[in-house]
C-alpha cells in the first residue's frame, strides 16, 4: 500500500511539472506575410483585425 | 519592436477580420493585395495607423500613397481576391479557439489581447536566451 501511494505521488509530481511548463502551439506559417528577417530565432505570429 | 530587435524577430501576420465589423474584411483584402505587390510591411503600418478609417476609398488612398498598381489593387479588393488566404487564416483561428484580437504566439506561446511592450520583450528575450543555449 505504501509503495503504491509512493508511485502515485511520483506520478502526481510528474504530471504537475508537465502542466506547469508552458504549452506551445504549432501554427503553420507558409504562405503568410511577415515582417523582419526570415530566419530569426524568435517567431511571433499575430492574428489581427485591422478595424 | 520588430525594428528594435532587427534580425532576431520575425512577425508573421494571420488575418482575423471580425465578421460584424464593416471594414475589417476589406482591410484584410487590402493587406493581402499589398503583400502580393511587395509592400506588405508598409500597408500593414498604414492600416494600423489609420484604423478605423478603412473604408474602400481610404484604402485606395493608402494604395496610392504606396505607389501600388491601383488598377490591380481595386480589382483585388472588389473581387475579394485574397479570400483563400483570409478564409484559411479564419479557419485556423477557429481551430485554435480564438475569439479575441490581437492574439499572439511567440515561438508557440500564446499571448492574448493587448499587452505592454515590456511584457512581450521579456518573453522574447527569454526565447532568445533559449535559442542561444541550443
Amino acid at each position: 500500500m505504501r509503495r503504491l501511494s509512493f508511485i502515485f505521488f511520483l506520478l502526481f509530481l510528474f504530471c504537475s511539472s508537465v502542466l506547469a511548463s508552458e504549452k506551445r502551439y504549432f501554427i503553420p506559417i507558409e504562405n503568410s506575410p511577415y515582417i523582419g528577417s526570415e530566419n530569426a530565432p524568435v517567431t511571433i505570429i499575430e492574428f489581427i483585425d485591422y478595424q | 519592436m520588430v525594428k528594435e530587435l532587427e534580425g532576431k524577430v520575425k512577425l508573421v501576420i494571420k488575418f482575423f477580420p471580425y465578421r460584424y465589423r464593416d471594414y475589417a474584411r476589406i482591410a484584410a483584402e487590402a493587406a493581402v493585395e499589398a503583400w502580393k505587390q511587395g509592400k506588405f510591411a508598409e500597408m500593414h503600418e498604414l492600416l494600423i495607423k489609420n484604423s478605423p478609417r478603412l473604408d474602400r476609398e481610404s484604402l485606395i488612398g493608402y494604395a496610392k500613397e504606396l505607389n501600388l498598381d491601383l488598377e490591380r489593387f481595386i480589382k483585388a479588393i472588389d473581387n475579394q481576391e485574397g479570400a483563400s488566404i483570409i478564409e484559411r487564416d479564419l479557419k485556423l483561428a477557429k481551430e485554435l479557439d480564438l475569439y479575441v484580437t490581437p492574439a499572439f504566439y511567440i515561438n508557440g506561446i500564446k499571448v492574448l489581447g493587448v499587452r505592454d511592450y515590456d511584457y512581450f520583450k521579456e518573453i522574447i528575450l527569454k526565447e532568445l536566451q533559449n535559442a542561444k543555449k541550443k
